[in-house]
C-alpha cells in the first residue's frame, strides 16, 4: 500500500509539473484507453456496455499490464448505457442498440433544434430543455412537450401542471424516470467504487469534470453540423447570442465538477475547431472567443483546461496558443502538426499527442517506436509534453500498444 | 444570367432567390437560370479549393442550388434537366460506420460537377457494394468513414473486387478525416480525401 501511495504521488507530480512545463523526472506516457482493454483481453462491447464489473475488471488489468501514468476512467465513455437504454435515448446507437455486437457507439447527427426555435432556446434554455429537446431525444419522455411552462407558474396557480400531469401518456414517463433513477444511481455507485480502487492501485485520475466550446453545443446537440455552418452566414448574431448563453452553463459545468470530484482539470473535447469548417475570420469571431472566456474561466479557480483538439487544426493553433494562459492548459493533438506547434506552445501550452492513429491500428512496431522517439527529441524538449495518440488507442493492436509504453518509459527519461 | 451566377458565388442567398423569381416570372429560359446556377457552384467549387471557401459555403450553396431548383423545376417542360453525365460515381459508408456528412457532401460536389452519382447509403454490407460495381460499372468507387472501425470493411471491398476480377475496372477513393496515407496503402485503394473536392479534381483527371 506504501509502494502505491508513492507510486500514485510520483505520477500526479509528473503530470502536474508536465502541465506547469516543468523538467520532470521522464516524460509521461498516457494513452487514452477507450476501447482497448475490451478489444485486448477479448471481451464483446456489448457485454461491457451492459456489466459495470465486467468493465472494471478489465480495466484494473490494463492498468496492470500497462502501467499508465495516469488513471483511465471507462465511466465516461461505456457506462451510462444502461440509463439510456431505459430512456430510449435517440442521439446515440451503441453496440446491440442500433449497432453489432462489437461496434464502438456511434452519434447520430441530426437538426435537434430548427432554426425557429432560437428565439424560445435565448429567451429560457431550461425550460427549451426540460419540454423540447428532452421530448425529442428521450423516447419515452416525449408526453413532456405538452406540458405547460413552469416559468408561469406564479402563485397557487400550478393545479394548472399537475392537472396535465393526470394524462395517462405521464404514468410512463413518470416511470421511465423512476427506471433511469434506479440505473443512474447503480452505475454512480460503481463509478465511486471504481476510482476509489484505481487510487489505491496507484493510478490519480486526471479528469475532474467536462465541458465544451459553446460553439460545438450549438454544432453537436442543437443546430447540429450542417445547421450551425449555415447559421454562421444565415443567422449570426442568433448564433453568437447562443453561444454566449451556453458560455456561463459550461462554466459551471466545468468549475462545479472539478471542484465536486477534487481533480482540478477540465476535459473539453473541441469538435468543429478544425481548419476546413470555417474561415480563420468565422473561427475567431463565433467559436474561439467564448471558448476562450471558458478557459480563462476555468484557469482563475486553478483549475487546467484539457483541450483535445480534433482532427486539422493548424491554422487556429497559433491564435489559440498565443491566448493560453501560461502553464495551465494541455492542448492535445490530433492531426495537426505537433513539431510546428511546439515552436509557439513552448513557454505557454504543454502538448498532448499525437501519434497517427492510423499507425496505431495498421502500422508496425517499429513505426510506433521511430514517430515516439521523433516527439521526445523534439517536443518533450525537457518538458511539457506527454505521449498518447491522436484521439485514444481503442482499435490499436497490442504490439503497437506495448511498443508505445516500452519504448517511451525508457528512452523518455530526462 | 451573370447576376445568378455572382449571387450563388458570392453566397448572396436572397438577391439568388429574389432574382430567380423575378426572371421565371418575366419568361426567360428556365434551362439558362439553371446552367447560371450551375457555373455559380463551379465558381463555389474554385473558391473553396483555392481556400477562400470552407466547408460552411459547400454546406449552404448546396441548399441554395436546391431551393434555385425547386423553383425551376416546374418550368422546364420535358426537356432534359442536366447534361450529358461525365461518368458514373458509387459511394458509401461502409460497413458498421453509420457517418454521412462528408460521404454527401462529397455525393453533392461530384453530382454538381456533371457525375451521375448513386449514393448507397451508411452501414453498407461488403457485397452489397461489390455487386453494385458489377450492374453499375461505376468510374469511381467511394468508400467513406469516419471511425477507424471502418478500415477493415473497406480493405474487404477492395480484397473482394479483387476476388470478382472487377479491381481493374475502377478505381477506389477513400473518404473520412482518419484516413491517410497509412490507409490508402493498407486498403489498396488508388487514391484518399480528406476534403469534399479532391474527388472531382480526381475524377477530372481520370480519362
Amino acid at each position: 500500500m506504501a509502494d502505491n501511495k508513492a507510486a500514485y504521488d510520483a505520477r500526479a507530480k509528473r503530470f502536474y509539473d508536465t502541465i506547469a512545463l516543468k523538467k520532470t523526472d521522464r516524460v509521461p506516457v498516457v494513452p487514452f484507453a477507450e476501447a482497448f482493454p475490451i478489444r485486448h483481453y477479448k471481451a464483446l462491447m456489448k457485454d461491457v456496455l451492459a456489466d459495470h464489473a465486467l468493465m472494471d475488471d478489465l480495466w484494473y488489468r490494463f492498468h496492470d499490464e500497462f502501467q499508465p501514468d495516469v488513471g483511465e476512467n471507462p465511466y465516461f465513455l461505456f457506462s451510462f448505457f444502461n440509463v439510456m437504454k431505459v430512456l430510449d435515448f435517440k442521439l446515440l446507437k451503441w453496440a446491440g442498440h442500433g449497432l453489432h455486437d462489437d461496434s464502438a457507439y456511434q452519434f447520430v447527427e441530426s437538426e435537434m433544434m430548427p432554426p425557429e426555435d432560437y428565439d424560445w432556446f435565448l429567451a429560457d434554455p431550461s425550460d427549451y430543455m426540460f419540454r423540447r429537446m428532452f421530448p425529442r431525444v428521450y423516447g419515452r419522455l416525449a408526453p413532456l412537450a405538452n406540458l405547460p411552462t413552469i416559468a408561469a407558474s406564479y402563485y397557487f396557480f400550478t393545479p394548472f401542471i399537475w392537472a396535465a400531469l393526470a394524462d395517462p401518456a405521464y404514468a410512463d414517463a413518470g416511470l421511465a424516470l423512476k427506471e433511469a433513477a434506479a440505473e443512474s444511481i447503480k452505475t454512480l455507485t460503481s463509478f465511486g467504487n471504481y476510482v476509489q480502487k484505481i487510487t489505491q492501485m496507484g493510478y490519480p485520475m486526471t479528469i475532474g469534470s467536462m465541458a465544451q466550446a459553446p460553439l460545438d453545443v450549438v454544432g453537436d446537440y442543437l443546430r447540429g453540423i450542417k445547421g450551425m455552418l449555415v447559421d454562421l452566414r444565415r443567422r449570426p448574431e442568433k448564433l453568437l447570442a447562443a453561444c454566449e448563453k451556453i458560455l456561463p452553463v459550461m462554466l459551471d459545468l466545468g468549475i462545479g465538477g472539478a471542484k465536486l470530484s477534487g481533480i482540478p482539470v477540465c476535459f473539453i473535447p473541441l469538435h468543429k475547431c478544425m481548419d476546413g469548417f470555417m474561415s480563420q475570420e468565422q473561427f475567431e469571431k463565433f467559436y474561439w472567443p467564448t471558448l476562450l472566456e471558458l478557459i480563462r474561466g476555468l484557469v482563475a479557480e486553478k483549475i487546467h483546461p484539457y483541450l483535445l483538439i480534433e482532427g486539422v487544426c493548424d491554422q487556429r493553433l497559433p491564435v489559440m496558443i498565443r491566448d493560453a494562459p501560461p502553464g495551465m492548459c494541455v492542448y492535445h493533438l490530433e492531426n495537426s502538426d505537433i513539431f510546428k506547434a511546439k515552436k509557439l506552445a513552448r513557454d505557454k501550452v504543454c502538448l498532448r499527442g499525437n501519434v497517427p492513429i492510423s499507425m496505431m491500428v495498421t502500422g508496425s512496431p517499429d513505426q510506433v517506436r521511430a514517430y515516439c522517439k521523433r516527439l521526445i527529441d523534439e517536443v518533450a524538449d525537457g518538458g511539457g509534453l506527454m505521449i498518447d495518440t491522436g484521439v485514444n488507442i481503442g482499435d490499436s493492436k497490442s504490439e503497437n500498444v506495448r511498443a508505445l509504453f516500452d519504448f517511451c518509459r525508457e528512452y523518455g527519461v530526462f | 444570367m451573370e447576376k445568378i451566377t455572382a449571387a450563388m458565388a458570392d453566397m448572396l442567398e436572397d438577391e439568388l432567390l429574389d432574382l430567380t423569381d423575378k426572371y421565371l416570372a418575366e419568361g426567360k429560359d428556365p434551362k439558362a437560370i439553371l446552367d447560371a446556377y450551375q457555373a455559380g457552384m463551379t465558381e463555389v467549387g474554385k473558391r473553396y479549393e483555392a481556400g477562400e471557401y470552407f466547408v460552411s459555403e459547400l454546406i449552404l450553396a448546396g441548399e441554395m442550388m436546391n431551393s434555385g431548383s425547386e423553383k425551376i423545376k416546374p418550368f422546364l417542360k420535358g426537356g432534359s434537366e442536366s447534361g450529358p453525365s461525365k461518368g458514373r460515381v458509387i459511394i458509401a459508408t461502409v460497413e458498421g460506420d453509420i457517418h454521412d456528412i462528408g460521404k454527401n457532401i462529397a455525393g453533392t460536389m461530384m453530382e454538381l460537377s456533371g457525375y451521375e452519382v448513386h449514393n448507397l447509403g451508411e452501414d453498407v454490407k461488403i457485397s452489397k457494394i461489390v455487386e453494385e460495381v458489377k450492374t453499375l460499372k461505376p468510374k469511381l468507387l467511394g468508400l467513406s468513414g469516419l471511425l477507424t472501425l471502418a478500415y477493415d470493411p473497406m480493405k474487404a471491398v477492395v480484397d473482394q473486387l479483387k476476388e470478382a476480377g472487377l479491381r481493374d475496372q475502377v478505381k477506389v477513393l477513400l473518404g473520412g478525416s482518419q484516413i491517410d496515407e497509412h490507409i490508402l496503402k493498407y486498403v489498396g485503394a488508388d487514391v484518399f480525401a480528406n476534403d469534399a473536392m479532391t474527388n472531382v479534381t480526381y475524377l477530372n483527371s481520370l480519362p
